[in-house]
Order: structure tokens, then C-alpha cells, then sequence
């Protein structure tokens, strides 16, 4: 079977058609996904900013409630995202810009995981080795390659094989 | 076509066509590059100032409260970049904006949120600041953080809900019978 065959056949699944087709599916997912980024990409935001050396009065071990509003918001964004993937598989996976989000996506959890990692038992003034930090500075970077490739999914599309 | 009392949209597109707004905004790339940076703010908003409601809330008190304010300003730094990005939006469709129900209720929720942030500094926010970590937080000012977590999520969710109304002119509420 080709790659478009399979498509096709994903946009005639139940689920497929439910998402495009629901009168609330849609919508409801897109609100999630947008509060969900808010949590994860937020609060990697504020994890590599702090490493960079803003907020300096603020622990790090208090950045470390972060962490569980990542991940709750990583699994909604997770959910959320794979129901409208469900919903238009030909339209995500023909766009480079798809394999572009996830590839910012994975750098910046993997960067801000490595920031984390060396910098939750530092206690009071102690500083981060130059290494860390660029790695922060790069996370942050990654995030906003993330928010900005996924908003422009809905611009750079070349590939409907459903409406 | 009804007259509108209070707005005057097709002014308010023309100031942006004159200024060159709306020429940007319609250019190629203009409309996804705000936004892009209106999505940016968004997560700069929530993940600050949400983290701080949960905190104030009663989550996570192992977290001093005086700490996770100090990162507060990354919040403010995201609500001016999106007022800014949403203001374009804003003058280069005006009408698609104030008759859209789901602008109106985004327009509430800032309100309900503004208003809260003045209650919080003007009534609480030395006294809960400078409390020692173990002090418990005044179920006032948990209240006011519950609304502030609950009216931004709601900013957020109308603001999401807004392109699914393409409001005509006749959706005005507020406007005189038709002329």
C-alpha cells in the first residue's frame, strides 16, 4: 500500500471522520492543544530562562514544580495533537514543516532535560558551568521553533486529500 | 446594513490600511508570523502567571511564593507581546472582532482577569509575599488566584474559539435597527 493509500484509509476511519466532522471535536481539540503548549512549552520557557541567568533570587529546586505541569501539558498536547493528526494525516505528513516541528520539539525537551538534570541540585548562588547555559539558550530557541512551525502548519499545507 | 452606535470597524481598518498595517498583515506572511508571536506570549503568559495561581492556590508549597513571583515578568513580557500582535489582528479586521461572540467573551475574561490583578496588588500581594513559606494563604487571595488561573485559561480557550465565527455585520448586539 502507498503512503497515500494509507492516508486515505486513516481519513475513513470513524475517528478520523469524527474529529473533521463533529461539530464540537474540532474545536474542543484545538483549545486543548493551545492551553496544553501553554503548560509545556511555558514552563520550558521559564526552566531555560532561569538557567540563562534571569531570576537569579529564584532556587532552582522551586522550578522543579514545573516539571509535572510539563508533563501534564506534554500529554494533553500529546492527545490533543494525535486526534488532529487522526483527523488530517495527509495534510500533517506530506508537510516538511510537521517533521520540523518535532525535530525542534525533540531538541528542546532534550536540551531542557539536560539543563534540569545539572542544575535541580544547585542550591543558593551557585552558578551553571557555560555548557548548561548555552544549552538553556538553545532550548529556548527550540521552544519558539516549535509554537512557530506548528502555527504555520496552517499556512504551509501543499496537500488535502479531505476538507 | 445597521448602524453601529458605539465602533466604527470599517474606520478602524481603514487606520490600519493607512498605516500600513493591514498591507503587512496581508502580505504573504504577516498574519502567521503574529500569529506565531501571539502563540509565543500565550505560553510565556500561562506558564508564569498560571504556575503562580497554582502556587497561590495551595499546590506545591514546598515552592517559597515570593520565588515563583519573581518570574512574573515573563508573564507581563508575554501579555505585551501579545497585545501587540493581537492589536494588529484586531485593526486589520475589525468587524471580525468586535461582532465575533467568542471576541466577546475573550474581551470579558481579560476583564475579569485585569480587574483581578488590581485586587491583588492594591488589597493582598505584600502581605502573601513577604508570609513565611509554612504561613497558610488567606482563602482571599486563593480566590483570587483560582480566577486568575480559570479567566486567562479562558482568554486562551475564546481566543482558540475565534475563527470558528465569521461574524456578518447583523451579529452586532448592540447596534439599531437596520437603516
Amino acid at each position: 500500500m502507498s503512503m497515500m493509500q494509507l492516508f486515505a484509509q486513516i481519513e475513513q476511519s470513524d475517528i478520523s471522520i469524527w474529529v473533521r466532522e463533529s461539530l464540537w471535536a474540532f474545536p474542543t481539540l484545538l483549545v486543548a492543544h493551545a492551553v496544553s503548549m501553554g503548560g509545556l512549552a511555558g514552563g520550558g520557557m521559564i526552566l531555560a530562562l532561569r538557567a540563562i541567568g534571569f531570576a537569579q533570587g529564584v532556587p532552582y529546586r522551586a522550578l522543579g514544580w514545573f516539571v509535572p505541569v510539563m508533563a501534564w501539558g506534554g500529554f494533553v498536547a500529546s492527545v490533543s495533537g494525535g486526534l488532529l493528526l487522526a483527523g488530517y494525516p495527509a495534510k500533517a505528513l506530506t508537510n516538511p514543516v510537521f517533521a520540523l516541528k518535532f525535530l525542534f520539539l525533540a531538541a528542546a525537551i532534550g536540551l531542557g532535560r539536560f539543563v534540569w538534570v545539572r542544575s535541580r541540585g544547585l542550591v543558593g548562588g551557585a552558578g551553571l558551568s557555560a555548557d548548561v547555559r548555552w544549552a538553556a539558550g538553545f532550548s529556548l530557541l527550540m521552544w519558539v521553533g516549535v509554537i512557530a512551525a506548528g502555527r504555520f502548519l496552517a499556512y504551509t499545507h501543499r496537500l488535502l486529500l479531505v476538507s | 446594513m445597521r448602524h453601529d452606535p458605539i465602533f466604527d470597524p470599517d474606520a478602524i481598518v481603514r487606520f490600519a490600511y493607512d498605516t500600513g498595517i493591514f498591507g503587512f498583515m496581508n502580505s504573504k506572511w504577516g498574519w502567521p508570523v503574529m500569529e506565531t508571536v501571539h502563540f509565543i506570549g500565550l505560553s510565556m503568559l500561562i506558564g508564569a502567571v498560571g504556575a503562580f495561581d497554582l502556587r497561590m492556590m495551595g499546590f506545591a508549597r514546598a515552592i517559597p511564593l515570593a520565588a515563583l513571583h519573581r518570574l512574573v515578568w515573563v508573564g507581563v513580557a508575554g501579555f505585551a507581546l501579545n497585545i501587540f500582535s493581537g492589536g494588529l489582528f484586531f485593526v486589520s479586521a475589525a468587524g471580525q472582532y468586535l461582532y465575533n461572540p467568542a471576541f466577546q467573551l475573550k474581551a470579558l475574561a481579560m476583564l475579569i482577569a485585569g480587574i483581578n490583578v488590581v485586587v491583588f496588588y492594591t488589597t493582598m500581594s505584600k502581605q502573601v509575599l513577604s508570609g513565611a513559606i509554612e504561613a497558610p494563604i488567606p482563602a482571599a487571595a486563593r480566590v483570587v488566584a483560582g480566577v486568575s488561573l480559570i479567566s486567562w485559561l479562558g482568554v486562551v480557550a475564546f481566543g482558540r474559539l475565534l475563527t470558528f465565527f465569521r461574524p456578518p455585520y447583523d451579529w452586532c448586539a448592540w447596534c439599531g435597527a437596520g437603516g
